[in-house]
């Protein structure tokens, strides 16, 4: 009888599925707390961008909870959603109404700029990049 | 120098979709008069590449209607759109036509209402980004 070219030892096989899946449940976990974190800052620039007059609109910030399904993590950060939209004591009118206004218009603004969401969020791009090489980085660490 | 927005209006005209520069379209003004107007604005995008002469950019488009005709600048808002995103043809070359726009165009967001002035004018507006050469 020919000797087996390859021999699977089953034990090794398991141990080496289950360290992958450590590394994955790892990854998974980094980045979650890496994309709040990352929200979170580019929330606070964007605080510091909304135009300003009532702070209605800045007042309707919000960032929701990360969300993961399939391996897609995602998470909604901005203003005014249904659930935080603020009415404008002035105006009476609710500031998802306007926020977007706000943003896209290109006029001057007394205390703020158009664009204060897209802004950060594209400035963070290369910040974003690296702290995602460093998730999975701390993930294949801990996996060893 | 080049002129992106200016190489993106000499486009749509020449595509039949504005009458032309400082005519219809605008570029970095916002006009009151003539009540119809297309808008461009630049804006920054995520900026060069080391190594490479192009350049990330974006812009946006505003599309004003005249109050009489609140559907014109849903419409023509489209017909810009769809001229700056043909799904067959993602690059955009037409130096070769004599017109001075070479650029990948993909869009941000599809066309939509923003807000009715106080003269009872609809705007609608997206966005592109645009990788092309610099000015």
């Amino acid at each position: 009888m020919a000797k087996p070219l390859l021999r699977i030892n089953k034990e090794s096989i398991q141990k080496l599925e289950d360290k992958f899946d450590k590394i994955l449940s790892n990854l998974v976990a980094e980045c979650e707390n890496m994309l709040e974190t990352h929200a979170g800052e580019v929330m606070i620039q964007s605080n510091d961008e909304i135009p300003k007059d009532t702070l209605s609109a800045l007042d309707s910030e919000f960032i929701d909870d990360v969300k993961t399904r399939d391996h897609q993590i995602s998470i909604r950060y901005g203003y005014s959603s249904p659930e935080s939209t603020k009415i404008n004591p002035v105006t009476g009118k609710p500031t998802s109404e306007y926020v977007w206004e706000l943003h896209e218009i290109f006029t001057y603004h007394v205390h703020g700029k158009p664009k204060y969401l897209e802004d950060p969020t594209t400035q963070s791009v290369d910040r974003f990049k690296t702290k995602v090489e460093e998730a999975m980085n701390n993930a294949l660490k801990s996996g060893r | 120098m080049g002129d992106m927005l200016l190489a993106v209006v000499n486009y749509l005209q020449h595509e039949g979709i504005v009458a032309g520069d400082s005519i219809d379209t605008y570029r970095d003004f916002t006009p009151d008069k003539p009540d119809k107007a297309v808008i461009l604005q630049e804006y920054p995008g995520l900026g060069t590449f080391r190594g490479a002469k192009g350049a990330h950019r974006r812009f946006q488009v505003i599309v004003r209607s005249s109050a009489e005709d609140p559907e014109w600048s849903k419409i023509k808002a489209w017909e810009v759109f769809n001229a700056l995103n043909k799904p067959e043809r993602v690059v955009v070359d037409e130096r070769g036509w004599g017109l001075n726009l070479w650029g990948v165009l993909e869009p941000i967001q599809v066309p939509s209402k923003l807000k009715v002035d106080y003269n009872n004018r609809v705007h609608y507006v997206f966005n592109m980004n645009i990788i092309t050469d610099r000015d």
